[in-house]
């Protein structure tokens, strides 16, 4: 029997969602299994993130001290357009992370490790969630899934 | 005493300095393999099955390649 998705919701607004809250795309879906399991596992991952390393380990770049060059500034701290990629999470952590006392060595490595990493899992979740919108049966296997 | 005073999310957690740490690479690997194989399985529940095989298969995969390198320190350097 063909499940009826909730209702009908364009592939941006489900980006934007996702991307906000990780897994909410799949329950606006109404896959349900799905956007839970993805979206605690990458808050999971994010929070022991700045368990590991404090919350220092989001750290944007400093756009006031960019003098024009925006792409350098992004570059001089790659690691947060990973953290980005995590959604409200991660910008909020942006936002209060500096003002925290900043950690070294092992702990910082592992911590923006996997708050990075976190971000990377909520990029592939927002891609495949939007795309998901796009088809009239999200229930159906799409080209990447294996089985 | 290490952790006498330790303030969590604000302070990095202590606990470094010995071989144990590489066990932090467990979290990271067990997250990916969830994440992944929930968007590539078609049923959720060939999950659970699906994401050990591939958490098991990274596992197995880094000590593989540390063990060849060790290899390779020990009669090469």
């Amino acid at each position: 029997m063909q499940k009826q998705r909730p209702f009908k919701v364009p592939a941006p607004v489900i980006a934007i969602v996702n991307w906000l809250i990780p897994g909410s795309g799949y329950l606006m879906l109404g896959q349900v299994a799905r956007g839970l399991t993805i979206g605690f596992t990458i808050l999971i991952l994010f929070f022991l993130g700045i368990l590991i390393g404090g919350i220092h380990v989001v750290d944007p770049p400093n756009f006031s001290l960019a003098h024009g060059n925006l792409i350098r500034t992004i570059l001089e701290k790659p690691w947060y357009i990973g953290q980005f990629m995590s959604g409200a999470i991660g910008l909020i952590c942006g936002w209060l992370g500096p003002l925290q006392p900043p950690s070294h060595a092992r702990a910082n490595d592992i911590g923006t490790l996997y708050t990075a990493v976190a971000g990377m899992l909520n990029l592939l979740a927002t891609i495949d969630s939007s795309y998901r919108s796009t088809l009239d049966d999200p229930y159906q296997p799409s080209p990447a899934e294996g089985q | 005493m290490i952790f006498l005073a330790y303030t969590p999310f604000v302070q990095p957690l202590p606990v470094w300095g010995n071989y144990a740490q590489i066990a932090w690479a467990l979290p990271v690997c067990a997250a990916l393999s969830i994440v992944y194989k929930s968007i590539r399985c078609h049923r959720m529940s060939s999950v659970p099955r699906e994401a050990a095989v591939i958490f098991i298969t990274i596992i197995g995969g880094m000590i593989l390649a540390a063990l060849i390198l060790a290899l390779l320190v020990k009669f090469l350097v």
